[in-house]
């Protein structure tokens, strides 16, 4: 009996022996660990493809960040207009966030932080595990190749903290990878310039790291050199520009707009600060110019053209950064932003665009009658399916709020996305690109910044150029060969320091609308109210001189399409009995008229409260989950 | 292992005589005594032994109860049965005699299985409740659950759904985790399952259910949530059983939500708009009265179910082998449209004894199953608020004259019905399982047994699923709305092996006391792989049929693979059972398991348990209560169990593959390959949760047990919680396993058990169980927090309505009291501007509920301050829950009914929040049938049209007319409007009283009578009728009270949205012993 024990135990002991040690150690062949991932370089692109990814969510690239936070400004605005104050101005969607009405209980505030700050854990995994990596050790083959990924990390990380501060304002700062300790789950708000201190000194690391584009087979899908430079600048000035803050910085030597709020003023750093701030940015668009890596698009329909088409321009690389969108993934440019189609066509196939993003007619009006980007950006006209579901270009009546945005054009669309509209049976992602900055920004901020430090006609360190240079390159552009000498003029005869500054102020807006820049350059310029306000007083006056109706052609070769050339937008034509029309905006009553009483509630939030409250609350789910670290201020509750 | 049952024992004793008797028979006898041994109603009872006293001289009796054995003449018999009084009885020269043998009232030697063997009942010191196979087997249900509701006490059984495969939610006294699963462990035959629904009702032998720690100890690590052990149908000696069963029956839905009806609904239109555009001018709005409309309800539900079953089985064997082996099948058209399943069951088990110190049992269980079609409101991919159940609700009854082309968060997915939506969809999951088990039992030695058992499970669970373009917004995936398809396999193969070593003694000093020592060891291991085939892009015209068919002619994204971790668990564990003189009872238990799921430092878990009774009954001093008294016991246990039910690998940071589901980055225009990590934050510091279970209670019979029953008291205390937890995003991650707090269940249980008529001809049984668990929160941090169940998707969320805090309990729910709706009198009218606000020191409700304030929104209740606060609104949690059943026969008819109730909880009625606010029923969307025009508040003028609120009326009307004639037309108003409020958050309108008492099922057989049954050589033949919810009492105005529709967190139960809707059904069957 007792050998019978013993073998039972015996038996039972070396089962448990053989087992023990291995059998409780498991991992899944399917997974794999940060220092598997982080020591090999395809691995590690992998999971920087992971940062990448984050940009096409919905809540972030795909829509909310370029196209519903980014508005409105005194030239763009969200549709749905308000003549009481009681519906879209004040609606818990983005149409009320637009109107400065935003709500904590908007849901899309929860989920634009939760994935914004997923792409930065995902960089910060990565740029830790590539600085943990035995594959940076110097002489390594992979050595560049791993800190060209960091690089590109640290550049994403940049750009997203960067699009959340310009959004929330303060918000929490976390540049290391989250601990499961807890220890840094729970972040009070960080003063957001600390935040642009540090990203700066991110970017000037990753622009060590990074290749230019076209080196390396890296396009501009890519963060590369000329995006990292180009965000650098970016932030630079607006962290030298005004925003509302948490508490007045006074104390710091901190400037005050005036009419500003007494508990949140609306502030920027003093002068000296700026100075270094400006000087900083000119260095690094400076060096974008001078690498003559990235250029203007000669032909600015055809930057447009390319960009519709999906098709990345590897010439003249204007365009820094894209977020690269997926036809039939994602991406809503083009759909919530662009010229609108509002049915099914024979030619566009499903495609309901929404064109939510609206373009106002004062801005319109404020392009030279020969600029060419009037008619590139600004679409008075709609796509609507006709007896036969052909689709006719049909132009608004009277529709001064309600202009669409023509960059995107479904007209321009490459043959890939009709075929997919075609199939479609619902909204689908139109997968153009976002285009995060384009190489006629960088002229305009390098302009804007040479301007403020050393005048209009002096040239920059290193490429060469003029403040009026730059100004003259974007400027030249967008007219004719014929026109060109009035162009010349026109920038000759700016002088250095506000009248140049002005100069930049609108060259901006007809050159980047609809791109999520302007509402962004009011804020940091301190000039968002008055321009809104200015945007409406310059419509009433636009309705004293507008035509009461608008004479227009059909094309003689298409008579479902609009002749944009035979508009009379200025003037009633002669022979008027050969021109179809439609009420033109100077049709409105200055008092009774409809468009007049939406007038007030266009961005009414943004002095309601608050003064100059142009930041979007923290959502209310974010809040409840901070364990009381976070709360929100500027009045929300 | 396995519950002996009464017969088998009784077997295992006679086989000896048996062999003792043919040896004898060589002996020469005198007399040839026939006989018959029947109980006291009169039946024969099968397989008594009848032995001649002092020797080894007997015999057993036949299916008939007779008997026949050659005997000396000149000793008395002794005739005995387990469960019954032995007699002993002197023959005196008698050739023939009719023995009834009574019943042994206490019925204590009842063995019950308390994990890796067994005991009396009578030496039992747990708390067990135990259903019998008896109890089961006249009545037909579905699944073994189905079976068990509200039978025994402490044991809760939840349908939540209606649908086919619906999870049925059963929970041991409470259950201590917040955050976490709380089923209890399944152990079907010895072998550890995930679930019990797919177990053949008709295979059941008993269900014993292990609730306090003395009996869960020895499950260790899995028993913290208590133990459900279902011991299937062995084979008896004799001759070969076999037993058929048939049952037919239909089903239908109980109770649909009353919605507007088409006239109703235009007129809720017009009051939206105004402009005609829709549905007409105000004048033509009459024509929908004689419009009938859409019920979409009962277009998706309304069909007439049916259901049938088949079981077969034959069992039988010799001295050394026995078998048994069944088929059982089960089909299901359900009230869904497109919803049913096929189920097939099969059971063999063999046990043979290879010789006297050696047997081996084998038992392989197959199950393959298909249910075809949507599992209703939860199954939906976005949100309840998009899902078809939710939408046959609200959906529109009439089509509008113009359909609405406008880009709004949601059109796009209702502009197809939900019947469209049905019909474009497609689900069909198709599940084999498989299990064998293997085991030795070896007695090397008197009162030694050495046990071995090897388990292997192997099962694949696959669903296949197409969208039509009309259902593309219930599919994860987006792609432009063309039809996709999603196949997904789950394979999982788990092995175990247990070996025990048991030393039995009850011949302790003498026969004084008795000792049971159990060791052993368990090895058990389980892994699944998935794989994932996704293709999009069909055609928009392809059919269900041709994407299956062809899935190559799709775009197929790219097939995702994952094996899964091995979930690896190493068990020691040890129990000693001592019985001191008969009468004191001690048990201890001690289990160590390793589990893979936590790093090295936290591997292991100890869980020790003691336990104590004490047959008061056998004192000597309780002599002269016998009167009165037939039982009295009590029992104390005290213990430790433990939960480490988290996802594998929760410890550990690691990456992977990304899913198709996610959105990648598409340089140059194709997906990139994504290696990701999950949105639960790694935690190496987890450890086990350990459950503290303590346990006193009272066995007890009355009357030579005609009233018997037992009460229990416990105090279960969880710590260190294992928790999901929310974590601040700005992480980014939504989540963290953490061991965090600690709570406890206290409470009562009663089972009482009465005979109340028990004669030859006709008796009557009574049963009842009650229940009551209260659980508290005793530690959570310091801190509380609120969750949000987001039962009604954005439109709701954001508005924290369930409250977790360290002193409260789960399920307490939060939220608005209403205080009627806002009245023109409420408001200042500009009659120059047209417009009116709310006067001056009305409090406003429009932070909560969103947009502008009309006369006729909905008003929160303020305080004397002004302030609109949260409070609290009830707890949705049942306190109280039980069952009862009474059954009874009269000559060969029988009947049961069963009945099971719950009190004292609340349920929030997303149906009924989810159409009463504009969001959720905005243009295009119908109204709960508590906002008729005649219950709520209108600005239309009813005899011209006109919208009393419009800048316009109040321009011309002017104020004092408009404020007048809302008032007027709105004097019998109950309700607030709904197009007055944008979102709505939790109001106490909602929170309504969930208690019911449920007519669960009611039954009426007829047994054909045994002169008749032979004469086709059959044994038995009983026909029967059951109808299932029946009835259910309640106060409850939503469809069923008994729903728990939120899937998305444990943390906030009993909601009511988008659920299946239960249905009633009728079945007549047959069974048939041959």
């Amino acid at each position: 009996m007792k050998k019978i024990i013993k073998t039972i135990i015996i038996g039972i002991g070396i089962a448990s022996m053989l087992s023990c040690s291995d059998f409780l150690e498991q991992t899944s062949p399917s997974e794999v660990t940060a220092t598997t991932v982080f020591n090999s370089t395809a691995y590690t692109e992998q999971a920087l493809n992971k940062v990448y990814s984050g940009l096409t969510l919905d809540h972030t690239y795909g829509c909310r960040i370029p196209l519903n936070f980014a508005t409105n400004s005194d030239i763009e605005l969200i549709d749905g207009l308000d003549k009481d104050g009681t519906g879209n101005s004040v609606a818990i969607n983005e149409r009320g966030a637009c109107n400065y009405n935003p709500s904590s209980s908007w849901t899309k505030l929860d989920n634009n932080w939760t994935e914004c700050f997923q792409i930065v854990e995902n960089a910060n995994i990565v740029i830790e595990g590539i600085e943990g990596s035995s594959l940076i050790t110097e002489g390594n083959s992979s050595r560049e190749q791993m800190l060209r990924y960091e690089g590109e990390a640290l550049t994403i990380r940049a750009m997203v903290y960067y699009d959340m501060i310009k959004n929330y304002g303060d918000i929490p700062m976390k540049f290391e990878t989250t601990k499961s300790d807890g220890s840094n789950i729970y972040l009070p708000k960080t003063d957001r310039d600390t935040i642009m201190e540090y990203l700066i000194t991110d970017l000037e690391k990753a622009i060590d790291y990074l290749p230019w584009a076209g080196e390396s087979s890296y396009t501009t899908e890519h963060a590369t050199k000329g995006f990292a430079h180009g965000l650098l600048a970016r932030i630079a000035l607006s962290y030298a520009g005004y925003s509302i803050r948490e508490e007045s910085k006074s104390s710091l030597g901190y400037e005050t707009l005036a009419n500003s709020d007494e508990t949140y003023p609306t502030q920027r750093p003093g002068s000296d600060k700026r100075k270094e701030l400006y000087e900083l940015a000119l260095t690094h668009l400076d060096a974008v110019i001078a690498s003559g890596v990235h250029l203007l698009n000669p032909d600015v329909e055809n930057e447009w053209y390319l960009i519709n088409q999906c098709t990345l321009d590897q010439t003249y690389r204007e365009n820094l950064f894209e977020v690269a969108h997926g036809l039939n993934f994602s991406g809503e440019m083009g759909y919530t932003v662009g010229v609108r189609l509002t049915g099914t066509t024979t030619t566009y196939g499903y495609s309901n665009s929404s064109g939510k993003v609206k373009l106002t007619a004062p801005f319109f009006w404020s392009f030279d009658h020969n600029d060419i980007r009037r008619d590139l950006t600004c679409a008075t006209y709609e796509i609507k399916p006709g007896s036969s579901n052909e689709p006719i270009e049909t132009m608004q009546s009277n529709a001064p709020f309600g202009i669409y945005v023509a960059k995107w054009d479904p007209r321009k669309m490459s043959d890939d996305w009709v075929t997919a509209s075609k199939a479609a049976t619902t909204k689908f992602g139109y997968g153009i690109n976002w285009v995060a900055m384009r190489y006629s920004d960088i002229l305009l901020m390098y302009a804007e910044a040479l301007n403020e430090l050393n005048g209009a006609d002096v040239a920059g360190p290193t490429c060469g150029l003029t403040a009026k240079d730059a100004l003259l390159q974007v400027r030249s552009r967008a007219f004719d060969s014929s026109n060109q000498t009035e162009v010349k003029s026109y920038v000759n005869s700016l002088t250095s320091g506000d009248d140049f500054f002005n100069a930049i102020v609108n060259e901006r807006a007809w050159e980047l609308a609809g791109e999520a820049i302007r509402k962004y350059d009011l804020i940091r310029w301190g000039l968002l109210e008055t321009k809104i306000a200015q945007s409406k007083e310059d419509y009433l006056e636009l309705i004293g001189e507008a035509p009461s109706k608008f004479y227009y052609k059909m094309q003689t070769s298409d008579v479902n399409a609009i002749d944009m050339s035979s508009i009379c937008w200025y003037q009633v034509p002669d022979e008027i009995d050969s021109y179809k029309s439609t009420t033109g905006w100077g049709g409105e009553n200055p008092t009774t008229g409809t468009n007049i009483a939406y007038l007030p509630y266009i961005s009414w939030g943004l002095d309601r409260t608050v003064k100059n409250r142009h930041l979007l609350p923290i959502g209310a789910t974010t809040i409840s989950d901070s364990n009381g670290t976070l709360t929100n201020s500027y009045g929300f509750e | 292992m396995h519950r002996m049952s009464k017969k088998m024992k009784n077997m295992r004793m006679v086989l000896f005589m048996l062999s003792a008797a043919i040896s004898l028979n060589l002996s020469a006898q005198s007399i040839t005594l026939t006989g018959k041994v029947k109980d006291k109603t009169g039946e024969g009872v099968i397989g008594a032994s009848v032995l001649e006293k002092g020797t080894n001289n007997g015999t057993i009796t036949d299916m008939e109860g007779q008997f026949t054995l050659k005997i000396s003449g000149n000793k008395p018999l002794t005739i005995s049965y387990i469960g019954m009084k032995s007699q002993e009885i002197n023959i005196k020269g008698k050739t023939k005699i009719d023995i009834v043998l009574e019943d042994d009232a206490q019925a204590l030697d009842e063995v019950v299985v308390i994990g890796y063997g067994s005991v009396s009942k009578k030496d039992l010191t747990g708390s067990v409740a135990s259903v019998s196979a008896k109890q089961l087997e006249s009545i037909p249900v579905s699944s073994a659950a189905e079976a068990l509701q509200g039978k025994m006490a402490g044991v809760q059984i939840t349908t939540a759904e209606g649908s086919p495969d619906a999870e049925i939610k059963i929970r041991v006294r409470g259950g201590g985790s917040l955050s976490q699963d709380n089923s209890p462990l399944y152990i079907v035959d010895g072998f550890p399952v995930t679930s019990i629904s797919d177990i053949a009702p008709t295979d059941i032998q008993t269900v014993d259910v292990l609730k306090d720690a003395s009996s869960t100890a020895i499950y260790g690590a899995r028993g913290a949530n208590g133990v459900i052990i279902i011991t299937t149908k062995s084979g008896k000696q004799g001759k070969t059983q076999v037993n058929f069963g048939a049952s037919f029956g239909f089903r239908k839905v109980v109770k649909e939500i009353g919605v507007l009806n088409p006239y109703e609904y235009a007129m809720y239109q017009y009051e939206l708009d105004q402009s005609g555009t829709y549905y007409g001018s105000y004048d033509d709005l009459e024509i929908y009265k004689s419009v009938k409309g859409t019920d979409y309800q009962d277009e998706i539900f309304g069909r007439t179910g049916n259901q049938q079953s088949y079981n077969l089985s034959v069992s039988g064997g010799a001295q050394t082998t026995k078998y048994s082996i069944s088929y059982a099948r089960n089909d299901e058209k359900s009230i869904m449209k497109g919803s049913g399943y096929s189920k097939n069951n099969i059971n063999a088990k063999i046990n043979t004894e290879i010789n006297n110190w050696l047997a081996l049992d084998f038992n392989a269980r197959l199950i393959y199953q298909k249910i075809d079609g949507l599992s209703g409101g939860a199954d939906n991919e976005s949100s309840a608020v998009n899902s078809l159940v939710a939408q046959s609700i609200t959906y529109r009854p009439i089509s509008m004259l113009t359909e609405d082309t406008e880009d709004d968060e949601n059109t796009t997915n209702a502009q197809y019905t939900p019947l469209e939506r049905l019909d474009a969809t497609y689900k069909k999951q198709t599940k084999f399982q498989q299990s064998y088990n293997a085991g030795l039992n070896w007695t090397p030695f008197k009162r030694w047994k050495f046990r071995s058992e090897f388990g292997y499970g192997w099962k694949y669970d696959n669903t296949d699923q197409v969208w039509g373009y009309q259902a593309t917004s219930n599919s994860k995936f987006g792609y432009a709305g063309l039809p996709q398809a999603y196949i997904s396999k789950v394979n999982n193969k788990n092995w175990r092996n247990a070996n025990t070593l048991t030393y039995d003694n009850n011949k302790l000093f003498n026969g004084r006391d008795k000792l049971n020592i159990m060791i052993g060891q368990e090895l058990s291991s389980s892994q699944s792989t998935k794989t994932y085939l996704t293709s999009v892009n069909f055609d928009a015209e392809a059919t269900i049929n041709e994407i299956l068919a062809a899935l190559g002619n799709g775009t197929a994204l790219p097939t995702t693979t994952y094996i899964g971790i091995k979930d690896n668990l190493l068990s020691f564990f040890g129990r000693a059972n001592y019985t001191f003189k008969d009468k004191y009872l001690f048990t201890a238990t001690m289990r160590a398991d390793g589990s893979s799921k936590f790093t090295s430092n936290n591997r292991w878990g100890y869980f020790p348990s003691a336990a104590f009774a004490w047959r008061l009954f056998d004192e000597p001093f309780m002599q002269n209560t016998k009167e009165w008294l037939s039982n009295l016991k009590f029992r104390l246990s005290y213990g430790a169990a433990g939960n480490n039910r988290i996802p594998d690998g929760s410890m550990y940071s690691t990456f992977s593959v990304a899913g198709t589901g996610d959105k990648s980055i598409y340089f140059d225009d194709a997906a990139a390959t994504v290696l990701a990590h999950g949105d639960v934050l790694s935690n190496p510091d987890l450890k086990w949760e350990v459950t503290i279970a303590r346990n006193a209670g009272l066995d007890f019979g009355f009357w030579n047990n005609k009233l018997s029953g037992s009460l229990d008291f416990y105090w279960n205390t969880t710590k260190d919680l294992l928790m999901k937890t929310t974590i601040a995003s700005a992480s980014g991650y939504s989540y963290q396993y953490k061991n965090m707090g600690q709570t406890s269940n206290k409470g009562i249980e009663l089972q009482l058990d009465a005979v109340l008529i028990d004669k030859k001809n006709y008796g009557l049984n009574i049963n009842f169980n009650a229940s009551y668990n209260r659980g508290n929160i005793d530690k959570l941090n310091g801190s509380s927090y609120w969750q949000s169940s987001k039962w009604g998707g954005s439109a709701a969320a954001g508005l924290q309505d369930f409250l977790v805090e360290e002193g409260g309990r789960l399920g307490e729910v939060y939220g608005y009291k209403t205080d009627g709706f806002y009245t023109a009198n409420d408001f200042t009218f500009n009659e120059s501007a047209g417009t009116y606000t709310l006067k001056d020191g009305i409090v406003s409700s429009s932070s909560l509920t969103g947009g502008n304030l009309y006369p006729g929104s909905i008003k929160l209740k303020a305080d004397e301050n002004g302030n609109i606060n949260k409070v609290r609104l009830g707890n949705t949690v049942a306190p109280i829950s039980g069952g009862f059943g009474i059954n009874g026969r009269i000559k060969n008819f029988d009947f049961t009914a069963f009945f099971n109730y719950s009190l004292g909880n609340k349920i929030v009625n997303g149906s009924k929040l989810g159409s009463s606010f504009y969001s959720l029923s905005s243009k295009g969307w119908n109204l709960n049938d508590n906002f008729t025009l005649a219950k709520r508040y209108s600005w239309i003028d009813p005899t011209n049209g006109t919208n009393l609120l419009s800048s316009s009326s109040i321009k011309t009307l002017g104020s004092e007319y408009v404020t007048s004639r809302l008032n007027e037309i709105n004097t019998n108003a109950t309700m607030w409007n709904p197009a007055g409020s944008t979102v709505m958050p939790l109001i106490d309108w909602a929170v309504e009283d969930g208690s019911f008492l449920r007519v669960n099922n009611v039954t009426i057989g007829y047994t054909i009578p045994k002169s008749l049954v032979s004469k086709l050589q059959m044994q038995n033949i009983r026909i029967y009728l059951t109808g299932y919810n029946l009835y259910c009492f309640t106060k409850y105005s939503g469809a069923d009270p008994e729903v728990d529709s939120s899937t998305s967190t444990p943390m906030t139960p009993g909601i009511d949205y988008s659920a299946y809707p239960k249905s009633r059904s009728f079945v007549g069957g047959i069974n048939v012993t041959f």
